[in-house]
């Protein structure tokens, strides 16, 4: 509650001093927000808050559906123009294809039972002005059998920055829409794979994990260190990583500390949708 | 009139079934800049930019400063330069990002490169499935000349897109 307050406070200020300096502006906060910049030491003077760099912010990266073939669903993506200059955008949807265990972008309705061919986008295109943002819906239909299970909403910029001669690039984000349509989900794993097992040296744990499902998945997970005696040394994170049907990743995890010399065993645990996949493996430090 | 009602009916039903449980999460930011040991960009630090070469040649004459000429043989010959891509996360799940570029006009000539991806109008081409989000990854721009080219303006765009993996 006392943070919200401060919060509000801060709004205010921030609106009746908008017509002033910006320097002024950071001064003000500065001196507003003692929760949140903490306590102020006498004699430092206080330093002007530091400039984000000019970028495009698209929001959400990611949205991740459930439902049934048939079924549609309208989702709001917004892109944020926080550059000096406005920026036009065209909007487009791909089909996401997994082909040898990679991404591939497909253009819409270039595969059979295209989603990205089914999207509608209003507006599908607008101008962003600087410290702007545009709100665009995007609508898309789930088919039967649908060829995959992800498609990506593409805002393709069509501001460039040219020089005379030569190379010209524009920046595009694309927001990943994600389809679970049923409970098919399935991962497998190949053996543990160890880097860095001399003594002193970071050690690694690693497998490649396949999705061998029908819907995609965010594995994440823990790896277990043992020692010799069956006791538990340590644990590692297994950060989350998103994969498709078919998409095959590397599963990293870094030991934090150093183990001394010995016999070992690691077990890889990833979680999923309620379902556990462990892996084992022993190894040595020399 | 009892048919029209059914079917009324059934259209309702239908809009009604299509609202879909889901979560929408996070941002992605995307800027280019300057590398170190590259060519200094227009729009610098923005989501736009461009790369002079100025006018080069095959032999002789000079290159800007950050741009390598290298000669391929008798086949054709190279100009490349690092530039440095930097995508941030806020709120997402995930642990990478996937970077494609898509040439906006063909060129039936000249071969460009962004990293090892052969860059085309056709499609667009996988620059990495595996970008680190929060630092400034390096990738070297590169094209790529045959001797039999005839000499002329060299005019594109890149179109990067990148996405949350």
């Amino acid at each position: 509650m006392k943070q919200t307050r401060y919060v509000l406070r801060i709004l205010k200020c921030q609106k009746a001093l908008a017509s002033c300096a910006a320097g002024v502006l950071c001064l003000a906060l500065a001196t507003l927000s003692p929760v949140l910049a903490g306590p102020a030491r006498p004699g430092v003077p206080l330093q002007p808050a530091t400039e984000p760099p000019p970028s495009l912010t698209i929001s959400p990266g990611v949205i991740m559906l459930t439902g049934q073939p048939g079924q549609s669903t309208t989702q709001d993506v917004t892109m944020s123009n926080l550059t000096p200059r406005p920026f036009r955008f065209d909007l487009e949807a791909m089909d996401v294809a997994v082909r040898g265990g990679q991404r591939v972008f497909v253009p819409a309705g270039e595969m059979p039972r295209s989603i990205a061919r089914t999207a509608v986008f209003s507006p599908n295109s607008f101008v962003v002005g600087p410290g702007d943002s545009v709100t665009v819906h995007v609508t898309v239909t789930l088919l039967e059998n649908p060829a995959t299970r992800a498609i990506v909403t593409v805002f393709r910029s069509n501001t460039k920055i040219q020089g005379q001669d030569g190379l010209a690039m524009t920046a595009s984000l694309g927001a990943l829409m994600t389809f679970t349509l049923s409970k098919k989900f399935q991962i497998e794993s190949a053996p543990l794979q160890f880097e860095g097992t001399s003594e002193g040296n970071d050690l690694v744990i690693s497998e490649w994990v396949t999705n061998t499902g029908s819907e995609p998945v965010v594995p994440s997970g823990v790896v277990a260190i043992l020692n010799a005696s069956g006791n538990l040394v340590g644990k590692a994170k297994v950060e989350a990583m998103r994969l498709l049907p078919g998409e095959r990743l590397q599963f990293k995890s870094e030991y934090p500390s150093q183990l001394k010399q010995g016999k070992y065993r690691a077990l890889m645990t990833l979680e999923h949708d309620g379902t556990v996949l462990t892996t084992s493996s022993d190894f040595d430090i020399r | 009139m009892r048919n029209t009602l059914r079917l009324f009916t059934a259209v309702l039903t239908l809009a009604l079934l299509s609202a879909q449980s889901g979560s929408a999460a996070g941002s992605l930011t995307l800027t280019f800049s300057s590398n170190a040991s590259g060519i200094s960009m227009g729009g610098t630090g923005t989501s736009s930019a461009s790369i002079a070469f100025g006018s080069v040649r095959a032999y002789g004459g000079s290159v800007p400063t950050g741009v390598t000429k290298s000669l391929n043989g008798t086949t054709n010959w190279t100009l490349s330069t690092p530039i440095n891509v930097e995508v941030t996360k806020s709120g997402v799940t995930s642990a990478s990002y996937t970077m494609t570029a898509q040439l906006k006009t063909s060129d039936a000539t000249l071969t460009w490169k962004l990293g090892s991806a052969t860059v085309t109008s056709a499609s667009p081409a996988t620059v990495t499935t595996s970008g680190v989000y929060g630092s400034s990854t390096p990738y070297t721009f590169s094209l790529t000349i045959p001797f039999s080219a005839s000499a002329r303006s060299v005019n594109n765009t890149v179109d990067i897109v990148v996405t949350s993996n």
